[in-house]
């Protein structure tokens, strides 16, 4: 016999486990370890190893103790890491009690709560991981809670245990139909009371809206996925996501100016651009980003910017977003009218040295401009970056002394240098490049693509000129190269599907899918070429599935069936392709005795003879009978 | 029918803010949290009948059954299910429960629990309520199934003087030894061993002794009968005749003493079988009523 409750203890830690680990990254090292250290002295106590009576009082007191702190380091900025904090002791401290019905049904929802908690902070696909085994978990605590409920000495046979269990596998089972359909139909708000969680993710994102020359930052090696944009592939030199344009340069660093100015629209090509679906993740900043040169950017249920070309969201972006962009690939676009002050200042004491240079290099004869970039592309400067050097003159030292540098200092050097020759020129922050994922038919950017390019006016038009010499592999050429990247992106598909399907599920998604819906059901014949499309596609899933279905209804019934009885229906059966069919209620001997078969008739009596010597006298079918009797079928 | 227990308000509370939760924050991960709380209410109601429906209850009470004394009743509990077990079923019958914590597909379990009649005479109980908080300890489902269960009540048994009632040497109960041979009562003597004696009745200790077979010579009993008259008794005294008519029949009976009973005119010859006992009583418990 088992006792329930050990089980029950059992599925409890099990679960708090799951609870603490969904909290874990967004906890301190103090909660965790104060965490840890309760359950470490709680599970001694529950298994009987340890005698430590703790009054129910002081536990109680402990709890108003841990929970009166975080209440008051609560803030607008940061509601959900005290809350956190503040459960995780509870939940320690109610493992440490002497556990009745309702202390453990307070320990599931302090896990669930946990669980809560961590979705106010990260949206990732991982919590999925958590989620999965709490509900695996609290469900059959659930079902064996109510065991305890009834009795909470209770004991079962141990063969009942696992039928106990596996009720709760099959309550899982059952729910996810329904809770998928809930998590459709349940009303949802274009805006959110409490939108404000969810900074704290934000927060990690690294792209900046400033390009400070020799203030290194560690973006160009960070992994982190930056946008993912659903579109067809195309030409890799076509692949620059626009950010933003940077105009103000004070020597060190490039800035955006505060007054823009609008640009005029490029027209859209005949073949209608190139059109995305952009999942751009949370940046915390306003910048929206699309493929060079974006025509338009449209974000459905969002409002709309009054500057389409400042590609600028309504509020900081602190949680995925989802837009739709069309782009014409190429690399000029009109210019209209220009404030030339804003595009050829530079600061006041400016370095006469690279002003020479960028005169002398220009005056080579032929395009000044394509004289600067053949400079910077010659080989004498070096893409790098490691060992950059921080200077007051990061410019100067770049062009005469390290020659060496990353993507901001070819930029930077670009544009001041035309901007000394009389050329109008700002740089353009964004993403270079980007692996495309053919599962998923996507564009996965990550900070490591960060990159800034130079934009110099000639002849009413904006020029997209990129003087980093390119050095490394492409990212078309890395993804064939590394098994890693693969794996990477393989993965990252799952990630993509669950932000565009469930991450992405919102008003606008709700009121479409409903008004199909209703389409299908009030009009269905709009749709029933869609739906023989759809069924022909989708055939041969059913067909394995119906087999998949055959194959363990079959298994299941061989397994509900005695031997005796599938080697008699066995026998029955081949005695019904030989033209026998045995009448109902007709014996064993009796149907024997009618084959008219000589040769048929010894056989089939000996099958009878020796299967009836096994059945009526309560013999065990061992696994030499089953094989002789299966051998004398056969050979009917 | 359905009851909501503190746990499930609880649990119906917590799903609502939940619920609020998601709309008001527009995450989506809640509103999968959320939905699946709600799923969780479907399925535990769905759960929750089917764990009561398929079942079918019977009641069985022991042979002899005395009002105003406690008795265990059997109920016994058959899944009719081929696939699926049932758990954590109580079934309540006229005042008396009892509980399964798991019932297999295709079985029969049984409980016993106790029951008290208030008074003699042919009674019923009548539906038992089917009752489960599986899965969880949400709700508590219940089903009544609509049977009758009659039992036949005899009347208490109560020790009193028999002088009134009983005719055939009253006072001589139990058996008589006659100085006879025969083979149910004291030894007479010890003889020689005649062909076609039993073998148990040789007397090993003097055979060892004589080196000749000796066997022990026991004495017959007589067997006296008694028979109980009721038709004798006062209308006032009735239950009181009848219950020590009860147990008096239940003393001869435990001793041997064939018993009769003369009862509304009629006459039941003495016996001594059980199934003579359940006659007697029977009328006894049936006395007075139609």
């Amino acid at each position: 016999m088992v006792r329930i409750e050990t089980l029950l203890k059992i599925v409890t830690y099990l679960c708090a486990l799951a609870g603490f680990a969904s909290a874990r990254p967004h906890l301190g090292a103090v909660y965790t370890a104060g965490t840890a250290v309760l359950c470490l002295l709680a599970l001694p106590r529950d298994s009987g190893k340890l005698k430590l009576p703790i009054p129910r009082w002081f536990l109680n007191l402990a709890s108003v103790a841990v929970l009166a702190p975080s209440v008051l380091r609560i803030s607008m900025e940061n509601i959900v890491g005290p809350v956190l904090e503040g459960l995780v002791l509870l939940l320690g401290i109610k493992l440490l009690e002497d556990k009745k019905t309702r202390d453990y049904m307070q320990i599931f929802l302090i896990c669930m709560f946990l669980l809560i908690g961590s979705t106010l902070i990260s949206l990732n696909i991982s919590f999925l991981f958590y989620f999965i085994p709490l509900i695996l978990l609290s469900t059959a605590g659930l079902i064996l809670l109510a065991f305890f409920s009834h009795d909470p000495d209770i004991s079962i046979p141990g063969r009942v245990v696992p039928k106990v269990l596996s009720q709760s596998l099959f309550v899982c089972a059952v729910s996810i139909p329904a809770c998928a359909l809930m998590f459709v139909i349940l009303p949802r708000t274009d805006f959110p009371f409490f939108s404000l969680f969810g900074r704290v993710e934000a927060a990690k994102s690294g792209f900046s809206d400033t390009v400070s020359l020799g203030d290194i930052t560690v973006i160009q090696e960070d992994p982190t996925v930056v946008l993912r944009a659903e579109m067809p592939m195309i030409d890799e030199k076509d692949l620059y996501w626009r950010g933003v344009e940077l105009d103000r340069f004070d020597g060190v660093s490039w800035r955006r100016g505060s007054e823009r100015h609008a640009e005029p629209w490029e027209n859209l090509p005949k073949n209608g651009g190139t059109a995305q679906t952009i999942y751009l993740e949370p940046s915390g900043a306003r910048y929206l980003f699309a493929l060079d040169r974006p025509v338009s950017i449209y974000a459905e249920g969002a409002r709309h910017r009054k500057d389409p070309r400042s590609h600028l969201w309504h509020e900081n972006i602190l949680q995925r977003i989802r837009y739709r962009a069309v782009s014409v690939a190429s690399d000029s676009a009109p210019g209209g009218d220009l404030e030339l002050d804003r595009y050829l200042a530079l600061p006041a004491g400016f370095s006469p040295r690279i002003s020479e240079l960028a005169a002398k290099i220009a005056g080579q004869g032929g395009d000044p401009v394509a004289n600067l970039v053949k400079l910077l592309r010659s080989g004498q400067y070096e893409y790098s970056i490691d060992g950059l050097h921080k200077s007051d003159s990061p410019l100067e030292d770049f062009l005469f002394e390290y020659r060496r540098g990353n993507c901001e200092y070819f930029a930077s050097a670009l544009g001041a240098m035309l901007r000394s020759v009389g050329i109008p020129a700002r740089l353009v922050a964004g993403y270079r490049g980007g692996y495309y994922n053919r599962a998923g038919k996507y564009y996965l950017v990550l900070q490591k693509n960060a990159h800034v390019w130079v934009e110099a006016y000639r002849a009413g038009r904006w020029l997209r000129i990129d003087p980093t010499p390119v050095n490394a592999l492409t990212p078309e050429e890395a993804y064939r190269e590394s098994i890693f990247l693969r794996v990477r992106l393989l993965f990252d598909t799952f990630d993509y599907y669950w932000g565009k399907f469930v991450i992405g599920y919102d008003l606008a998604r709700q009121i479409a899918l409903f008004d199909k819906v209703k389409t299908a059901i009030t009009r269905p014949d709009l749709d029933i070429i869609r739906m023989r499309d759809l069924s022909v596609l989708l055939a041969p899933y059913a067909a394995i599935a119906a087999a998949i279905a055959a194959l363990v209804a079959l298994m299941l019934r061989r397994i509900a069936c005695r031997p005796e009885q599938m080697l008699i229906s066995r026998f029955f059966c081949k005695m019904r392709k030989r033209g026998y069919i045995r009448s109902r209620g007709e014996g064993l001997e009796e149907f024997s005795s009618r084959i008219s078969e000589p040769e048929l008739k010894i056989r089939a009596t000996e099958f009878v003879s020796e299967f009836q010597d096994i059945y009526y006298r309560d013999r065990k079918l061992g696994a030499y009978e089953t094989k002789r009797l299966k051998s004398l079928i056969r050979c009917l | 029918m359905i009851r909501i227990n503190t746990a499930g308000w609880l649990y119906i509370l917590v799903t609502i803010l939940i619920g609020l939760s998601a709309v008001n924050t527009g995450n989506n991960l809640i509103y999968i949290i959320a939905s699946a709380l709600l799923s969780y209410l479907v399925v535990s109601g769905i759960f929750g009948r089917r764990n009561i429906y398929g079942l079918d209850a019977e009641v069985c009470f022991p042979q002899e059954v005395f009002a105003r004394t406690e008795a265990l009743a059997e109920v016994r509990v058959q899944n009719l299910r081929k696939r699926m077990p049932a758990f954590l079923v109580t079934i309540e019958v006229g005042g008396g429960s009892c509980f399964f914590a798991y019932i297999a597909p295709k079985s029969v379990e049984s409980g016993f629990f106790p029951v008290t009649f208030p008074a003699r005479g042919a009674t019923e109980l009548t539906g038992a309520v089917i009752s489960s908080n599986f899965p969880f300890n949400f709700f508590k489902r219940f089903r009544t199934i609509k049977k009758k269960w009659p039992v036949t009540v005899y009347p208490v048994p109560l020790r009193c003087s028999l002088s009134a009632f009983v005719k055939g040497g009253s006072r001589h109960r139990g058996e008589r030894d006659l100085n006879k041979p025969g083979y149910e009562a004291d030894i007479l003597s010890i003889r020689d061993y005649v062909p076609g004696d039993p073998p148990k009745y040789i007397n090993w200790k003097s055979t060892a002794k004589t080196g000749r077979l000796k066997v022990k010579e026991l004495s017959s009993v007589e067997r006296r009968q008694v028979t109980i008259e009721l038709d004798s008794m006062g209308k006032e005294g009735v239950e009181r005749a009848l219950s020590c008519a009860t147990h008096a029949i239940l003393g001869f009976m435990r001793t041997g003493v064939p018993v009769g009973l003369r009862i509304g005119g009629e006459t039941l010859r003495p016996g001594l079988t059980a199934v003579h006992k359940r006659l007697l009583l029977t009328r006894l418990a049936l006395y007075g009523q139609n």
